[in-house]
């Protein structure tokens, strides 16, 4: 079972890759809410873009290489590449102009986007909003600066850093404060505090909450005395902003002091402040990750671009295989059914067409192997068959070779086909196949028969049976000839069998036979009117001897009963001589109807017995022996009469049913009929049914029958009696 | 067919060893003065990476986002057969950060130091953190690794030739804008006679 491969496993992979790709595209789009420097924007973001070369570069290796491979099928000619050809680049042709379309104006698209979001006029608000902050920071600390430098001089001119003077320091900077609205001044020498006012919690640092280093590389004052210059810097305080200066105090030797004024925004007023550069720092933040943005989309959409053309590509080698596939299964199959492999059968998985044409060839195939199968026990069949026939032929030729009787085939134009060796044995002739029959027995003694397969005789339909007398080496030859029509299984007629069985030992056997009852019934009869003779002559001579009185009248009586019999003799010999004596057949034209008229003639007025003539026979002109046909007739007729003691129908009827010149007889009666034991010997001479009947009527019948080469025969007459039926050929 | 697949691994290893051109048009970055010193039980390791900062990264600084170098330090012994990757006697790796705050125009400055000494004890990780007012203060917090103390290599390390080997991460650069690669800098001296 040969079977079309599924591609499954290329759809569970387009299928898991589709779902991977959703499912990053869902966590980057989750995770890009935490913001730029987060996680996802260190470590999903070059995982991303790995993952989209990754599986970019693996689409277009496969892609690639199923391209050439299907080329490359193509250029060697395997069944099905063309066809694949065809489709995969169909697909490519209908998915590639769309896609690269619709690539090119994403591109755009995003490009656009991503410009249109970095300059909206909202953006523009948030930077003024920014600039404003910074100026204003820029205000505070200036303006911390100016207030620094101006204490920082005051302290210098009164020389408030004397010893004695450091309350004067603290009240003079008191009064700066409550003047100039500053949270906090401080006054530091080489890192030691000698005055402040304003609230502690007013410094930089001070229970912030703030992420962020804890501490300064260089403290304010000290970077100030180092740099000889006013410094000024803003720091968280607390919930608030605190905006402080450092200003050096030119007063007398090293360690220079400075001065510090600090200035804090209240918690409202930092917050708002911190969430406008938090606006203006993501601005940037954006703007700088522009081109990380478009190359991101930009490596989604060539992803999809290239999913969508593997997908295509996938499609046209998925659509163009399941078509293909159980086209090369079928060519498979078709050739290994050439080859002789009839049960090679192919697996249908598909409901289309193909899945039709499939279960069409697995159906041809089926058919194919059950009619190879059946030719197969046919041809064992008929092996057995012809050697069964061949057998039987054998044996029925050596039935053939082995019959005493000479068997000779013609064919429908009267040539030989085949003779057995008896034809030999028999006839004294070996006809070769093919010789006409007419010629092989144009011999001197074989006319009768020549002249019984002569082609006139042979155009019969039915069989021809004689009792003929050939001549074999001035040897006379009884045999008992048939011919019979050879007819097909549709009746035509295919030749003609000859058979011609030696009858010369049965004949002369039959007559030896027939002698000893001749002789028999000769003594017989004889012997009968002998009898009355001798009681007669015993009788005389005792009255004479006794000299009866009556002598006178016995001697008459008894003379007379002498002469009877003796006349009985006379009769019965002259019966003999004239069946000794029948002359020789002299055939001649006649009218076979006016034979039968003049016998007929002969019996008007006889009592008793009713005629039937046949209306419609009309034998017409045949070749006869009148006078000995006369007889025949007269001989039945008598016969006819005597079986019905006198009284009966008689019905005659003679036509020519076998052509013209052929005559056919009919002679039946309504008497008791012939037992079917008899009818054999019925027309045997001295063989009679009747008392007082000499046995030679019928055999007189017969000779003059065989005389003329025609048969007869005795058959039950309908509803009773007997019927004589003598066929004469033509 | 069967020259396809050898064909796409020689094209993606192609690809992989393709040059990656500097990003933002900055100069191309070095390391510098790549000093080492022996003091007794430890080494000292001094180095400085010029041409790192270009216009993106700056503008990166300048927006608030943490820019990190990471610094990998590595103190290498040569194996006797030629072609075995030297073996790693010590490991650091300083991580530099710096996070600019807009509002207090202050650079935070960060530092996360990860010695190794392979084979013997946990990783012993130092952190430290501050602030500024100068960037040029930040761009040397970020490219100058200073007295970067190492331990040194035990007696019989010292019977093979050592190198140090310094690897400097930049940050991420995109090769035909979807080929990810490092943007790094080596560099490499060997210690000893």
């Amino acid at each position: 079972m040969l079977r079309a491969r599924p591609s499954a496993r290329w759809s569970v992979v387009a299928l898991v890759l589709l779902l991977a790709i959703f499912g990053v595209y869902e966590l980057i789009a989750e995770l890009a809410e935490v913001g730029p420097g987060s996680g996802a924007d260190r470590l999903l973001l070059p995982l991303l873009s790995i993952a989209v070369v990754v599986m970019a570069l693996g689409l277009a290796g496969v892609l690639i290489r199923n391209l050439v491979r299907l080329i490359m099928d193509r250029k060697r000619g395997i069944l099905g590449a063309r066809l694949r050809t065809k489709l995969v680049f169909f697909f490519l042709a209908l998915v590639l102009p769309p896609a690269l379309v619709l690539f090119y104006g994403s591109a755009t698209v995003i490009r656009m986007t991503v410009d249109a979001m970095l300059h909206t006029p909202v953006q523009g608000l948030a930077q003024d909003a920014q600039d404003i902050v910074e100026d204003w920071t820029d205000f505070l600390l200036a303006r911390c600066s100016r207030q620094a430098e101006e204490i920082a001089g005051v302290i210098a001119r009164e020389g408030l850093l004397r010893g004695d003077r450091l309350p004067d320091l603290e009240r003079r900077l008191q009064e700066s404060k409550d003047a100039e609205e500053v949270h906090l001044i401080e006054v530091d020498r080489g890192g030691v505090l000698l005055a402040r006012v304003g609230k502690a919690e007013s410094q930089a640092g001070a229970s912030s909450g703030r992420s962020g280093p804890r501490k300064a590389s260089v403290p304010l004052a000290e970077a100030a005395a180092s740099a000889g210059r006013t410094i000024a810097r803003i720091d968280y305080a607390g919930d608030g902003l605190l905006a402080q200066a450092a200003a050096p105090i030119a007063f007398g030797a090293v360690p220079r002091a400075t001065v510090t004024v600090g200035i804090l925004l209240p918690s409202d007023l930092a917050s708002r402040m911190e969430r406008i550069t938090a606006v203006g720092d993501a601005y940037r933040q954006v703007r700088l990750q522009r081109r990380d943005l478009i190359r991101l989309y930009l490596s989604l959409i060539g992803l999809i671009f290239l999913v969508t053309v593997f997908v295509a590509t996938w499609m046209g080698f998925y659509l163009s295989r399941s078509i293909t596939g159980p086209i090369e299964e079928l060519a498979r199959a078709t050739r290994e059914i050439s080859a002789g492999n009839l049960g090679i059968r192919v697996r249908a998985e598909v409901g289309d067409e193909i899945g039709r044409l499939v279960a069409s060839f697995n159906q041809m195939a089926e058919q194919l192997q059950e009619s190879r199968e059946a030719i197969g026990r046919s041809t064992a069949e008929l092996q057995a068959s012809n050697r069964a026939l061949d057998e039987r032929r054998r044996y029925i030729e050596t039935l053939v070779e082995n019959l005493s009787t000479a068997v000779i085939s013609l064919d429908n134009q009267g040539r030989v086909a085949t003779a057995n060796p008896a034809t030999e044995r028999i006839l004294g002739i070996r006809p070769a196949p093919g010789e006409p029959a007419g010629e092989c027995l144009d011999r001197p003694g074989l006319g009768p028969l020549r002249d019984l397969v002569a082609p006139a005789a042979l155009a019969g339909g039915r069989g021809i049976r004689r009792d003929l007398v050939l001549t074999r080496g001035g040897t006379p030859l009884s045999v008992a000839a048939q011919v019979t029509p050879l007819r097909g299984s549709g009746m035509e007629r295919m030749g003609s069998l000859v058979m011609v069985e030696d009858v010369t030992e049965l004949v002369r056997g039959q007559r030896s036979a027939a002698w000893r009852e001749v002789a028999r019934r000769i003594a017989h009869e004889i012997k009968n009117p002998l009898t009355p003779i001798q009681l007669a002559a015993q009788r005389i001579r005792k009255k004479f001897q006794e000299k009866a009185t009556d002598l006178p009248e016995v001697l008459p009586e008894a003379t007379a009963s002498i002469e009877r019999e003796v006349d009985a003799l006379k009769r019965m010999v002259d019966e003999f001589s004239r069946f000794a004596r029948m002359p020789e057949m002299a055939a001649e034209p006649v009218d076979f109807g006016e034979v039968v008229r003049s016998v007929l003639a002969l019996y008007q007025g006889q009592p008793g017995i009713r005629w039937e003539v046949d209306a419609a026979s009309d034998a017409g002109m045949v070749s006869v022996d009148a006078a000995q046909m006369r007889r025949v007739l007269i001989n039945l007729i008598d016969n006819s009469i005597a079986a019905m003691n006198g009284r009966g129908t008689i019905r005659i009827s003679a036509g020519a049913p076998g052509g013209p010149g052929s005559l056919h007889i009919e002679v039946a009666d309504t008497g008791p009929g012939i037992p079917p034991a008899d009818r054999d010997r019925m027309f045997a001479p001295y063989f009679s049914t009747k008392r007082r009947g000499t046995g030679l009527g019928l055999a007189i019948v017969h000779r003059v029958v065989t005389d003329h080469r025609g048969t007869i025969r005795v058959e039950e007459n309908s509803p009773q009696g007997a019927r004589f039926v003598i066929d004469i050929p033509a | 067919m069967n020259l396809l697949r050898p064909c796409g691994l020689l094209l993606v290893a192609t690809l992989a060893r393709a040059e990656v051109p500097e990003p933002d048009g900055r100069p191309e970055a070095t390391i510098q003065d790549l000093d080492v010193r022996e003091g007794g039980e430890t080494l000292e390791v001094s180095f400085r990476v010029d041409g790192a900062f270009g216009l993106d990264t700056r503008e990166r600084i300048q927006s608030g986002m943490p820019v990190t170098f990471s610094h990998r330090v590595e103190l290498l012994a040569r194996r006797a057969v030629p072609i075995v990757p030297s073996r790693v006697l010590v490991l650091a790796v300083v991580d530099s950060t710096v996070r600019y705050d807009s509002l207090t125009r202050q650079y935070y400055l960060s530092r996360r130091i990860r010695r190794d000494l392979r084979g013997e004890d946990e990783p012993v990780v130092e952190e430290t953190s501050m602030t500024t007012l100068l960037s040029s203060e930040a761009e040397a917090w970020l490219a100058s690794v200073n007295d970067l103390a190492l331990p040194a290599p035990p007696p019989a390390a010292r019977e093979h030739k050592l190198r140090l080997k310094v690897r400097t991460i930049l940050g991420r650069r995109y090769h035909l804008l979807i080929f990810p690669a490092t943007d790094s800098v080596d560099a490499e001296r060997v210690l000893g006679p």
